[in-house]
């Protein structure tokens, strides 16, 4: 041994278990700052990956620069691909065609395809003169391959080419071209572009290496041609990611993680804190025995905080572990089961930034953490290893008569509220969760409402009139819903702008129909008032509420010579499209009111397995009017909304955690600083029963006061956020989240079980001997 | 970075790193912010930081100076006479090591001075206690000569007195042999030849040597114990010193009374028990029994001179061994001798 | 100048009605190498005395001086090293670490001091304390006497000039008893150790060179048993 120091991995063998939650706590921490930086590291990456995939793999074009000496760029060692780029006809106006089809034309090298742009080819760039590229949907619209040989069609004349490749190029602008695209070389192209007199601009496409300092180098490009800002265009999509100019959602990121890092550092700092202080103050004995040896003061701060720090060798590495599996994970969650604009995550990709920082986090919280308790074990009296007292308790009060309770529950009420500051820490921190995690929950609800696609009739596909009239044949509905993977089919028809009579008023309302299904579904939303009575041909409707009508039940609306009375208010649907309040009806009633007997929309709900095929049917089906395929969108709203959910329940978690561990410090560290009256009641005749019983009082009196503060400011929060921004936009009432408080009810007892356990188990398993000293 | 234990040195360190820490800084700075004449000013800077270096060692050696000079006038004072003097020493560092063991030297040396003095004293006393005692006896022989003198030819009278010469006389030589006994002992002049001897052989002698006045005052001497265990002693002293202590149990008991003497073998320690059933110490005398001459005035035993029981505990510390006493008045007392076992090294 | 010199030592806890007089004006000195030991009842304010010869605690009023040294009027750092390298402390309650060897637990108050343990005084201890075939073990292999042992040589390592021990036999049997002090006398005579001793038992008591008598925190010397 070669100094005193060396008793701590001596030590830490020994006492594994007692260092336990430590390690734990350590481990949670850094694991939650390594899986986060992870997370957004990938996402970065990803909405990367995103940018080159969409707008292409390049970072400047130069334009207008005729005779610009491309080898002199292209020779600059932070340019990694440089590549011409000219194109004809990409507004597919003028007249090229290939068998009958608008062609777009572009002149390219090869590197612009295979670098730049990325496109996947088929077959090879054009080798020789008189070779082509044509886009992927060529192949199935011409039904030729690769070798073929082609006709573009040209104001100037025709010209045949043989087909050497084919490229999957972007398929959105084919379809809006409703055409292809043909990529020649640079030589034939220039052909074309003279024969017909194109006043072409060709673009030279530079993509930087990694490593370049982009803004110095577009300077520098820009000093050495002279060129001006009209020159040069910028691929803001790819450069923002790589921080040379600004983009909205890197920005972002970047400060919310910042914020969530303080966030987990102060409270892991808490956390951390807190066991480390009870795993000292089961050791005062040791301490003292170590003063009375003739370690200063200094040299116990300095064994504590390397104490703590040894623990960092196991936990941090396993915490990095844990979060870059979680983060793994998350990206797999992301990428395949809720997709939409998280398909490009990068599997199995390592974050460094995320790994050095949580162990960052590791360190730095640990080091904070155990300087509290390293001055408290310095502060030991040697004294207290020679007589065995610990410092003597401060002005005891005295107890009440608790004439309810037996002496052992008054004992332990009494130790809970003997100390102020240590009741007011650990109720507050329970009431500090449940305000949380009930204003959380009011919030949630309000993401859920701003959303709009989530309910329940939320269509898949719409098929709406083009003119916006009642035009859909009813037969419609049912010939759809009757297809294979259709799960739901059912119209509207619509008026608006109805001349009314509303309580006497003149005004104008929208008027709409529900069919049975869609009636059905709004039986969720009801605010107020009896739904049933609306069903088929009645004098019964109900309304949509908004901020703009003011209907309510009972309202009676007279339209011509027919007269409504509104039955019941729905808080979701169908919103307004002119403005006017809505009135909804069935469908037997709007035909009596209006005649009309057509739909102005249909939606479909599909099952989760419905084929391409079924959706191609539906899309032919719907003819003339506007086919609408929701799919994708809902997708990413509702994949975004449960991303927002699973961010804030895992907030709450690390919350409740602190809160529970929080606790149980200070139960385990009021029990060591009365651990000699313990044994001296249980020598004198108590059970273990009895102490138990009075550790769980002072356990409950804690959570029941925090209980009682933090429902009382958590519902009031929850009431106010509801009045102020649910029930004015949304309607609706405002009721007691039964939920919500059960999950805290269940937590409060949990924590209590949990705190109480350890220390009531220590104490059983002494030797009563042990704790009572002789004078 | 054991070094660093010193406050002074880690100062030391930490001002010069400090130092260097800004100069790095500044010229750094002047580096990047790219002024004209960074040059210049990074040469100036360089040129602070070494006159800040050598300012703070020279601070340092100065103050070590300091604290070596009062150190070495501490060391004088002490030479010159002032016992008391002493360095201070309570900081961390091999320096004030030094410096506590200069002064645990010092406290040692001071020791050594106060325990010549005491034997010095002591002799005085033992000179003059020993001539006080023999004053006595030495009185009684003058009167006794006198009248011999006075009546040479009553044979009567010259019988008796010659008797209680004899007695006299026995009285002088046991004092003195007891008291050149305690005395050598004292001042280490006796060499013990110690050899294991079987302790069972050795008390039996012991109760042999005392056998015919137990018998004769009818009291019980009972030995009990292992046959085989042994112990390193010289065996004429050690007889001398259980003898001695049976001694005092045999004057303190009376007829009927029982004397036992037990010995057994520890883990470390071989011990020897007396006990008796006779009347028991006062516990007023309890401390005292082992001082030299000490006479107790609720003792009956008139005859002894008060040098039996300290001789015995001189001999067995000098065997390192302990005795104890422990004693109820009226019950009986028991003497505990513990001899430590020496273990090979 | 005697190695311990105590003046007029008084400690009083609580004021007024509830005052409790631990010591009343208590004054002794001890020269080096003696080994003294206190004796009294429980209660009687032995452990309060010792606190305050360890300097663990403050009096009322009076003072201690070690080797010259006023110990109340030093800073809490000094004190600390100079308790460390002039004071060794033998408990009732042995108080090792448990987690070090024998070798190690004797070893580390010179460890906290930064020294390099000296391995012939180490070896010698170890022999004197008949400890040798048990340097390796962990406290909880070894017998009550033979722990007690440890902390002995654990507070003979650094070669204090001051050994206190509070009731060293108080846990033990007979038979280890009479070991531990036959050990703690040689110890005083062979390396000139002053040894202050607490013990409720008179005839242990014995063993000393001087006893003192605490009594309701009244001191009084019961003279040397060796003159």
């Amino acid at each position: 041994m070669r100094s005193y120091l060396s008793l701590v991995p001596i030590s830490a063998r020994v006492h594994r278990r007692q260092s336990r939650m430590t390690r734990i706590c350590i481990i949670l921490a850094v694991f939650l700052v390594t899986a986060l930086f992870s997370i957004a590291d990938m996402w970065i990456v990803s909405e990367k990956d995103a940018m080159i995939d969409k707008h292409g793999n390049w970072h400047i074009l130069l334009q207008n620069v005729p005779g610009i000496e491309t080898e002199l760029v292209d020779g600059r060692s932070d340019v990694a691909v440089a590549a011409w780029c000219d194109t004809i006809n990409t507004d597919a106006d003028k007249d090229y065609y290939i068998n009958g089809r608008k062609t777009a034309i572009y002149g390219v090298e090869a590197s612009y395809i295979a670098d730049i742009r990325n496109y996947p080819i088929e077959g090879v760039y054009p080798q020789n003169d008189n070779e082509i590229l044509l886009s992927e949907d060529a192949k199935e619209l011409f039904g030729i391959k690769v070798g073929d040989i082609i006709t573009l069609n040209t104001p100037a004349g025709d010209f045949n080419y043989t087909v050497s490749g084919f490229c999957e190029d972007d398929s959105e602008f084919n379809s809006i071209i409703d055409g292809c695209c043909i990529y020649m070389n640079m030589v034939d192209f220039q052909k074309i572009s003279s024969l017909n007199s194109e006043d072409t601009n060709p673009q030279y496409y530079i993509q930087f290496t990694e490593n370049a300092s982009l803004k110095k180098a577009i300077d520098d490009i820009k000093g050495q041609y002279g060129l001006t800002d009209e020159n040069i265009d910028e691929n803001t999509a790819v450069m923002g990611l790589s921080g040379a100019s600004s983009n909205e959602s890197a920005k972002n990121v970047y400060p919310l993680v910042a914020v969530c890092f303080l966030l987990i550092l102060i409270s892991g700092i808490l956390m951390i804190s807190g066991c480390i202080n009870s795993n000292v103050a089961q050791r005062t004995n040791f301490f003292g025995m170590m003063r009375c040896i003739g370690a200063s003061k200094q040299q116990i701060v300095r064994y504590v905080r390397l104490e703590a720090l040894n623990w960092c060798i196991t936990s941090i590495p396993i915490g990095c572990l844990l979060g870059v599996l979680a983060n793994w994970l998350m990206c797999a969650i992301l990428r395949f089961l809720v997709k939409g604009e998280w398909a490009y995550m990068p599997l199995f990709g390592v974050s460094v930034l995320g790994i050095i920082c949580g162990v960052a986090v590791g360190i730095i919280t640990v080091f904070i953490a155990a300087h509290s308790p390293a001055k408290r074990a310095a502060k030991v009296s040697p004294v207290s290893a020679v007589s065995g007292n610990i410092e003597t308790p401060q002005n005891v009060n005295r107890v009440a008569k608790g004439r309810f309770f037996k002496i052992e529950t008054t004992l332990g009420i009494h130790h809970a509220a003997s100390t102020k500051k240590n009741l007011f820490l650990v109720a507050g921190a329970f009431a500090l969760t449940i305000v949380l995690l009930l204003s959380f929950s009011a919030c949630l609800d309000v993401v859920r409402c701003l959303l709009p696609s989530l309910s329940d009739f939320s269509p898949d596909i719409t098929i709406a009139s083009q003119e916006d009239t009642n035009s859909i044949d009813k037969n419609l509905t049912a010939e759809i819903a009757e297809m294979p993977g259709v799960e739901n089919a059912f119209g509207t028809m619509y008026e608006i702008k109805i001349p009314a009579e509303i309580n006497g008023n003149e005004t104008m309302i929208d008027l709409m129909s529900y069919e049975e299904f869609m009636l059905k579904s709004t039986k969720k939303s009801v605010a107020s008032g009896d739904l049933s009575k609306v069903y088929g041909d009645t004098n019964y409707a109900l309304t949509i509420f908004s901020q703009n009508s003011h209907l309510d039940v009972g309202d009676k609306i007279k339209i011509g010579d027919n007269e409504l009375e509104i039955a019941c208010v729905a808080s979701e649907g169908i919103g307004s499209i002119s403005g006017s309040p809505v009135v909804v009806c069935s469908e037997e009633t709007f035909t009596r009111l209006t005649g009309e007997q057509k739909y102005i929309m249909v939606n479909i709900i599909l099952e989760k397995d419905v084929t391409e095929a079924t959706v191609d049917e539906i899309c032919s089906l719907a003819g003339e009017n506007s086919f609408i395929d929701r799919r994708e969108d809902d997708n990413e709203i509702k994949s975004t909304y449960w991303v927002f959910r699973l961010a804030v329940y895992g907030f709450l978690v690390i919350i409740s955690l602190i809160t529970v561990l929080n606790i149980m410090n200070s139960i385990s560290m009021s029990v060591s600083a009365r651990i000699k009256q313990y044994g001296a009641m249980r020598a004198v005749g108590m059970e273990s029963r009895q102490i138990t019983k009075m550790i769980t009082a002072e356990a409950v009196t804690y959570a029941i006061c925090g209980t009682i503060i933090g429902d009382v400011f958590g519902l009031l929060l929850h009431y106010l956020i509801y009045e102020k921004v649910l029930i004015s936009h949304f309607g609706g009432v405002w009721q007691i989240p039964v939920a919500s408080l059960m999950i805290i009810f269940i937590m409060v007892f949990v924590s209590c079980i949990v705190a109480v356990h350890a220390p009531s188990k220590r104490i059983r398993n002494m030797a009563i001997t042990d704790t009572i000293n002789e004078l | 970075m054991k070094i660093l234990a010193n406050k002074r040195i880690k100062i030391l360190f930490l001002r010069i790193i400090l130092s260097v820490l800004i100069f790095t800084l500044l010229s750094a700075s002047f580096a990047a912010l790219n002024l004209k004449d960074a040059a210049i000013y990074i040469l100036a800077c360089s040129a602070a930081m070494v006159i800040a270096v050598l300012a703070v060692c020279f601070l340092y050696f100065r103050e070590q100076d300091r604290i070596m000079e009062n150190a070495v006038a501490q060391i004088t004072e002490y030479i010159s006479g002032n016992h008391e003097a002493r360095i201070p020493c309570d900081e961390e560092g091999e320096l004030y090591r030094l410096f506590h063991e200069v002064n645990s030297l010092a406290a040692i040396l001071n020791a050594h001075a106060e325990k010549e003095g005491r034997s010095k004293r002591f002799l005085k006393d033992t000179i003059s206690n020993i001539s006080h005692q023999l004053k006595t006896p030495l009185a009684a022989l003058n009167i006794y000569n006198g009248l011999l003198q006075d009546e040479p030819g009553d044979l009567e009278t010259v019988k008796e007195l010659t008797a209680l010469c004899e007695q006299e006389l026995d009285r002088i030589e046991m004092l003195v042999q007891n008291l050149l006994k305690i005395t050598r002992l004292d001042a280490d002049a006796i060499t013990f030849e110690k050899k294991p001897e079987n302790v069972a052989d050795m008390i039996k002698d012991v109760e042999l040597h005392f056998a015919y006045r137990a018998g004769q005052e009818k009291k019980e001497i009972r030995l009990s114990g292992d046959e085989g265990i042994s112990l390193v002693c010289d065996r004429d002293w050690m007889m001398e010193a259980i003898g001695n202590i049976v001694k005092n149990a045999l004057d303190h008991t009376k007829a009927g009374d029982m004397v036992s003497i037990e010995w057994k073998r520890l883990p470390s320690v071989v011990q020897i028990k007396i006990k008796d059933s006779g009347s028991g110490i006062h516990p007023e005398d309890l401390h005292h029994i082992f001082k030299r001459f000490y006479r107790s005035r609720f003792s009956k035993d008139t005859q002894g001179v008060g040098l039996g029981l300290p001789l015995a505990k001189a001999i067995i510390e000098a065997h390192d061994g302990t005795i104890e006493v422990d004693s109820r008045l009226g019950t009986g007392t028991a003497f505990l001798l513990d001899f430590l076992i020496p273990t090979k090294l | 100048m005697d190695l311990l010199e105590v003046k007029s030592i008084s400690k009083t806890y609580g004021s007024g009605e509830t005052a409790v007089h631990a010591l009343k004006n208590v004054s002794f000195s001890v020269p080096k190498g003696e080994f003294v030991a206190i004796v009294g009842e429980s209660g009687s304010g032995k452990t309060t005395l010792l606190n305050m010869l360890g300097a663990l605690d403050t009096p009322t009023s009076g003072k201690v001086l070690i080797d010259g040294k006023d110990t109340f009027s030093m800073k809490e750092k000094a004190l600390t090293i100079f308790r460390r390298r002039n004071i060794g402390f033998i408990f009732q309650a042995f108080n090792l670490i448990p987690e070090l060897t024998v070798e190690q637990n004797m070893i580390f108050p010179v460890l906290l001091d930064y020294q390099k343990p000296n391995k012939k005084y180490l070896e010698e201890l170890l022999a004197v304390l008949n400890l040798k075939e048990r340097r390796n073990h962990l406290p909880s292999q070894l017998s009550g006497g033979q722990q007690q042992r440890v902390a002995i040589g654990r507070a003979l390592m650094t070669r204090p000039s001051l050994i206190l021990a509070d009731e060293p036999t108080g846990n033990l049997d007979t038979q280890n008893s009479s070991e531990v002090i036959a050990l703690l006398k040689e110890a005083s005579k062979k390396y000139e150790q002053t040894i202050i001793m607490i013990t409720h038992n008179r005839s242990i008591a014995q063993t000393a060179d001087r006893v003192l008598n605490v009594s309701d925190g009244v001191l009084t010397d019961l003279g040397r048993c060796r003159e």
